[in-house]
């Protein structure tokens, strides 16, 4: 009974593996406490990184559009990666010019919130990468505005 | 109950929801008629010059901003809350198609955002019974959380849960139809939400002229360039290609709309251990009074007749 059972178990599971719903390797309870904003802050979207640095892919970029006069939270968290170093988020203009970044290459510090206050409509890119030796990693990026 | 009986529960948990999840993509019955925009998908000819793939289509979607900002921009300036100008749930039973279905989704979900953003959540009670309905429909409605959203739609107390979920439940609706190549409705909902922003923007701005929200709806005009492209991948769907007829229609409507930026270097400070960054560029958007009537009468006339 056990062995079915298992093999049952064992073929759902790859059919869930298969439609990507439990693939991920940040578990939800990281994704909903990253997902936790400062007050007035509202929950937008969260976004599972999973860099495997196959061939040349050794960062992941998203657009978003964003718009003059909102404040806007992001943050970083780690998934099941054990990195010792967490995962860095860059955002760029749509001229690919760096307009901050959640690492100070100046004193080696991270963070893992930032407030962006836009003042300029449009699009940009957050671009995230892992400064591992293998450029590896996995982790979750929530993003959100302020309630005006 | 020890361990073969946990085993057992979560054996059989997990067995049942791939049952589910595989009958949620389980249209296979179904004329292409009656799938509507849902069967055109596989069909998109490969080398078609309107091709963009379901990853593309996924992260044009994803970069659209939320409705809410907007409804949150239209409460900050001081307009009341207005029952009224929002979609009727009474109607649901007027979608009938999944395509109908999936715009009506965006479009409640829309609605449902500006009626969290106004803290009145009693209202927002009939608008989730309507998404939970149109999404089980679409077989996508076990994304949402139906339960937990109906407890904290009892209290005004918890806005922000409210939006929580309800945002996430959307979001995972829409990473499920992507995965399950099942974009074309995605991108209706994605329509039907911003569609419906929009004209509760331009009957806002009706009433009340707010320059802040006449710039927000200028600058619609690159997501709606954004939405016409991954339209243009279903125009052989009727019901796809008379929507591309309206939101070409308001396009024309934004022809002399311009957005000019300028760029300054942002100044960035550390504020209790956080990063705050402040944008140092400028934007503007040129837009006269009668582009904005345009647009507004464009929209309320797609806006008409996809609500019936």
């Amino acid at each position: 009974m056990k062995k079915i059972l298992f093999l049952f178990l064992a073929m759902a599971t790859m059919s869930l593996l298969d439609k990507g719903i439990i693939a991920q390797c940040v578990p939800k309870k990281v994704i909903d406490s990253c997902s936790v904003f400062p007050k007035d802050y509202i929950f937008s979207k969260a976004r599972v990184i999973s860099i495997e640095s196959k061939g040349d892919v050794k960062k992941s970029v998203y657009s978003v559009i964003l718009t003059k006069g909102n404040s806007y939270v992001i943050t970083v968290c780690q998934g099941k990666t054990g990195n010792k170093v967490p995962m860095v988020v860059n955002l760029l203009d749509n001229q690919d010019r760096l307009l901050m970044s959640n690492h100070n290459t100046k004193n080696d510090k991270y963070y893992n919130k930032i407030i962006f206050n836009c003042n300029s409509s449009g699009t940009y890119n957050l671009a995230y990468q892992f400064n591992t030796e293998d450029m590896k990693g996995c982790g979750v990026s929530a993003f959100g505005f302020q309630k005006r | 109950m020890g361990f073969s009986g946990n085993f057992f529960r979560i054996s059989l948990g997990v067995v049942m929801s791939s049952f589910l999840f595989s009958c949620g993509s389980g249209d296979k019955n179904k004329s292409k008629d009656d799938l509507g925009v849902d069967a055109l998908v596989a069909d998109a000819p490969k080398g078609d010059p309107n091709a963009i793939s379901e990853q593309a289509m996924g992260e044009i979607i994803q970069s659209i901003p939320s409705p809410v900002e907007m409804s949150s921009l239209i409460k900050s300036i001081g307009n009341e809350y207005n029952n009224s100008i929002l979609n009727s749930t009474e109607k649901i039973s007027n979608y009938t198609t999944n395509s109908e279905k999936s715009l009506a989704i965006g479009i409640y979900g829309a609605d449902l955002g500006y009626i969290n953003i106004y803290e009145k959540t009693y209202s927002s009670l009939n608008y989730l019974n309507a998404i939970k309905g149109l999404a089980d429909d679409i077989k996508v409605g076990q994304f949402f959380d139906f339960v937990t959203l109906k407890r904290l739609a009892k209290s005004n107390k918890n806005v922000d849960s409210l939006l929580y979920i309800s945002t996430t439940s959307y979001n995972n609706m829409d990473e499920y139809l992507r995965q399950q190549k099942r974009s074309g409705l995605s991108v209706l909902m994605a329509c039907g939400a911003w569609l419906e922003g929009l004209y509760i923007a331009g009957e806002v701005v009706k009433e009340k002229n707010d320059q802040e929200l006449v710039e927000r709806i200028g600058e619609q005009k690159p997501i709606l360039d954004s939405l016409l492209k991954i339209l243009t991948v279903y125009q052989e769907d009727p019901y796809c290609a008379d929507l591309i007829t309206g939101f070409e229609n308001i396009k024309k409507e934004y022809s002399n709309v311009s957005v000019v930026s300028e760029f300054h270097e942002p100044e960035t400070t550390e504020v209790n251990g956080e990063l705050v960054v402040l944008d140092k560029s400028k934007s503007s958007v040129k837009i006269t009074q009668e582009d904005v009537n345009g647009i507004i009468s464009a929209v309320e006339l797609v806006r008409k007749k996809v609500v019936k």
